[in-house]
């Protein structure tokens, strides 16, 4: 049997707090966003390894024209 | 500056979403901070998701967002959350990795009653196992909610199962004087 999904709702002006089942029209509002935030994570992610590997191929061509490591570290910060 | 505590929720069981309602209109700014776990065993962290008044058109908008961390070196300046009606606020840790390790999430709403001007919004989140190595990684990030609408309540998720029990949510109202 599946887990009955619930959310947990708190009033914070009497400070009150239900804990009541998701309806279907909230799970699948929910199962749409954890896509989307886990699609934005791993776009992000994949953004920064571009970036670095970029970056150390763009320093290993300035080391073979010649520049120092700090040169050219400088040149991409 | 004064601060007083609205409210405390610790998360007694698993619960897919959990909603800080009716907030009282009464403070110049909200801190909330979130102590998060997410229930499912990924043993990669998971994203934790937050949104405004549950408004169902675009209205967060991040100017920018820096994230870091042992996955992600050197730190990445990414663009993101752009026109959405969910923001992703922070990284926090899973059942995958090491016990009892919560992460830690400051989110800050400057204005947030106003009914004449956007909210600015900033957050801090960070999550550190015991191992450096293993898991670590850091996130900020500030953004607009586009809305004159005051903020009445904020929503939370994760991107993996859920948050797990003993997750902790406190709200506090900041007063400018």
């Amino acid at each position: 049997m599946s887990e009955t999904l619930t959310k947990v709702v708190v009033d914070c002006a009497t400070g009150q707090q239900q804990v009541l089942p998701l309806t279907a029209e909230e799970i699948a509002d929910l199962e749409a966003a954890r896509a989307q935030a886990e699609a934005d994570r791993l776009a992000a992610e994949e953004a920064a390894a571009e970036a670095a590997a970029a970056k150390a191929s763009g320093i290993a061509k300035l080391l073979a024209l010649g520049l120092t490591e700090a040169e050219a570290n400088a040149l991409v910060k | 500056m004064s601060m007083t505590i609205i409210s405390k929720t610790a998360v007694t069981s698993n619960t897919a979403t959990v909603t800080l309602s009716n907030i009282p209109q009464t403070y110049d700014r909200l801190l909330v901070l979130c102590q998060v776990r997410d229930s499912g065993a990924y043993g990669s962290g998971e994203s934790m998701i937050f949104e405004i008044n549950e408004i169902t058109t675009s209205g967060i908008y991040d100017a920018i967002s820096l994230e870091s961390g042992a996955h992600l070196d050197p730190p990445s300046t990414i663009l993101n959350n752009v026109g959405t009606t969910r923001a992703y606020c922070g990284i926090i840790t899973d059942d995958g990795q090491t016990s009892n390790a919560f992460s830690n999430t400051e989110i800050l709403i400057s204005n947030y009653s106003s009914t004449t001007t956007y909210k600015t919004i900033k957050t801090f989140s960070t999550v550190a196992t015991t191992s450096m190595n293993t898991y670590r990684k850091s996130f900020v990030s500030t953004g607009i909610f586009e809305s004159n609408t005051a903020v009445s309540s904020m929503k939370f998720s994760t991107g993996g199962s859920g948050i797990k029990s003993g997750s902790t949510f406190w709200i506090y109202g900041i007063k400018n004087s």
